[in-house]
């Protein structure tokens, strides 16, 4: 396994931890970090040598940048909605937005997913430093650093793997932006 | 050209034998406008599907050449099995979710909106069901099974659906332990209380008996078909529209972006404040226009005529161009409308027949019919019938009753 399935496996087990402990109180974040723990999975497969797990890893991770990312932030920022509350409700927006993530990427918007989950995870800066939350915060700041180290690293402008750097933002930013929101008072 | 364009005789020559034996028993199983409505709007969803078919396949063709973990022979029989157990699995959730999401009921509500439950029912299919259904088969694209195995799968999944759609068969044992049979599908048709969000399976009923789903026919209970809100239409194209409209309406009405996205992804009918209401089987009537008899025997022969033309329109397509295509499209379309609105009663029916029927006397004098170049005995057979038509549509005799 190289670095970035170790960098997945850590990512995997981070949305785990994620879903399990979030599955009772926040369905909607359990199931967004249930899409970025399956891509994260199925990665951990393809980084170990498995090639054939290179397409559904990245018909996953492309699922997380169009619908896991929009549901996460929509959670965090409405989290007394019935989407961040109810699983059932939770899973209808990810149809839609699998719908539109799919179908734009394949008829050529190929930087659909990469746009919105940069959009998400800059709502959710916004969301979470407007409400003083600073474990939060820099949850999704790191979230963001992953995913701009990313497009930084495509242009060859860094020196850490892109790939391992955006697994590691992922994976520290979810558990921040989880353990930072996990105490906020839901009112229904 | 369409596989079902094949099957067209099967359908037609079933729903015959059928309601022939429904009448030996006595039974009032077949409504012909409702029927005819059926049909038309099974040839409306022909029509889309082309339309529709280019851009999921093409989809569905996109995932599969970029994302598959690899590609299933198919010369394995085992592994067609597999695929269609895979795919009536995905079929399960498509459908359960067409029940659940109102955006995705608006397509299917179609499917339901018949308040018979015949033959002709399994033909009355959605037009825009196609807008969001495509993404439940990725899963497959994903796995490795083949474009051309999944087009075979979903025809024989789709093509066993159409043999549940009767009330002349009752139970059936052991079979409907695992396959769904016309009478678990009677309850998934059903508008009773117990009848509502059940049986959802396309082939396999254990999907059902396993995610919680199923319910058994109550014989104590007889099922009331069609929906609590009904179409109260024999317009094809209404019929498929009328809960996007309502959805926009309601959309539109609501307050705040979150609440206009909700509107479209809440349970059809919204989030009720309270207990839902109690189905009153006695209180349920079915719609009726009183349609004239001979006007509905009528109808049943254009749509006969109208059913030719798609055929056609289906062998023909790869050589029209799209500008014909949606020309011949269009035309069907209309055609289907005004039957309809004559089966209905509306006022503008008569006129619009009138002009339907002068434009076909005028379309004979054109050099050819999207490609066909009809013979002359032909042509001057279709002058004569319109004219007929004509004639016996002038003297009244059919005058149906004013739409309410």
């Amino acid at each position: 396994m190289n670095g970035a399935g170790v960098s997945d496996l850590l990512l995997a087990l981070v949305c785990a931890g994620v879903m399990l402990t979030q599955r009772a109180a926040r369905p909607g974040v359990a199931l967004a970090a249930g899409l970025i723990g399956l891509a994260a999975a199925l990665g951990v497969l393809r980084f170990s040598g498995l090639a054939m797990m290179t397409g559904p890893n990245k018909f996953a991770s492309l699922l997380s940048a169009s619908a896991a990312f929009p549901l996460l932030a929509f959670c965090l920022r409405y989290p007394a909605s019935r989407v961040a509350l109810h699983f059932g409700m939770a899973v209808r927006p990810v149809l839609i937005l699998v719908a539109l993530g799919v179908g734009l990427t394949m008829a050529g918007v190929a930087q659909w997913g990469a746009a919105l989950s940069l959009l998400s995870a800059l709502v959710l800066l916004m969301t979470l430093a407007l409400r003083r939350n600073a474990v939060a915060t820099i949850g999704a700041l790191v979230l963001l650093g992953g995913m701009l180290a990313t497009l930084a690293g495509r242009s060859g402008r860094l020196a850490i793997d892109p790939t391992v750097a955006l697994h590691l933002g992922l994976a520290g930013g979810l558990a921040l932006l989880v353990a930072g929101t996990a105490r906020v008072r839901v009112v229904t | 050209m369409s596989p079902i364009v094949y099957a067209f005789p099967v359908f037609l020559a079933t729903m015959g034998i059928e309601a022939w034996v429904a009448k030996r028993r006595g039974l009032a199983l077949y409504d012909v406008p409702d029927a005819v409505t059926s049909l038309h709007t099974g040839m409306l969803s022909q029509i889309a599907g082309v339309f529709a078919k280019l851009l999921t396949f093409t989809l569905y063709v996109a995932v599969y050449d970029r994302f598959a973990m690899g590609s299933w022979p198919t010369d394995n029989w085992l592994l067609w099995a597999l695929a269609l157990i895979l795919y009536d699995l995905c079929y399960y959730w498509n459908h359960r979710l067409n029940h659940e999401v109102a955006v995705l009921w608006a397509g299917h509500v179609v499917h339901h909106s018949s308040e018979y439950y015949n033959l002709s029912t399994a033909l009355r299919q959605s037009s825009t069901s196609w807008l969001v259904g495509w993404i439940f088969v990725l899963p497959l694209a994903v796995l490795g099974v083949p474009p051309v195995m999944l087009a075979i799968v979903g025809l024989i999944d789709l093509l066993y659906q159409y043999w549940v759609h009767t009330q002349l068969v009752g139970r059936i044992g052991w079979f409907e332990k695992v396959l769904v049979s016309p009478s678990n599908h009677r309850v998934h048709h059903g508008q009773n209380d117990y009848c509502i969000d059940k049986n959802y399976g396309g082939i396999l009923i254990v999907w059902d008996r396993l995610f919680g789903t199923y319910a058994d026919e109550r014989t104590a209970e007889p099922v009331v078909f069609g929906v609590r809100k009904p179409l109260a239409s024999f317009n094809p194209l209404w019929a498929n529209l009328h809960y996007w409209a309502e959805l926009a309406k309601a959309s539109w009405q609501a307050s705040g972006w979150r609440a206009k996205l909700g509107v479209w992804l809440a349970p059809p009918g919204g989030f009720p404040a309270g207990a839902p209401e109690r189905f009153d089987a006695a209180r349920f009537r079915r719609f009726d226009r009183h349609t004239p008899a001979a006007l509905r025997w009528y109808v049943l022969g254009h749509y006969a005529v109208i059913n030719v033309m798609l055929a056609h329109f289906l062998a023909v397509l790869d050589r029209l161009g799209m500008a014909q295509q949606v020309g011949y499209a269009v035309i069907m379309t209309t055609m289907m409308l005004v039957l309809g609105a004559l089966l209905e009663g509306r006022s503008w029916a008569r006129p619009a027949e009138v002009l339907r029927l002068l434009l076909i006397v005028a379309a004979t004098l054109l050099p050819d019919w999207f490609g066909f170049a009809a013979p002359l005995w032909l042509r001057a057979g279709v002058v004569l019938a319109a004219l007929a038509c004509l004639g016996w549509l002038l003297r009244g005799a059919a005058t149906p009753a004013p739409a309410e």
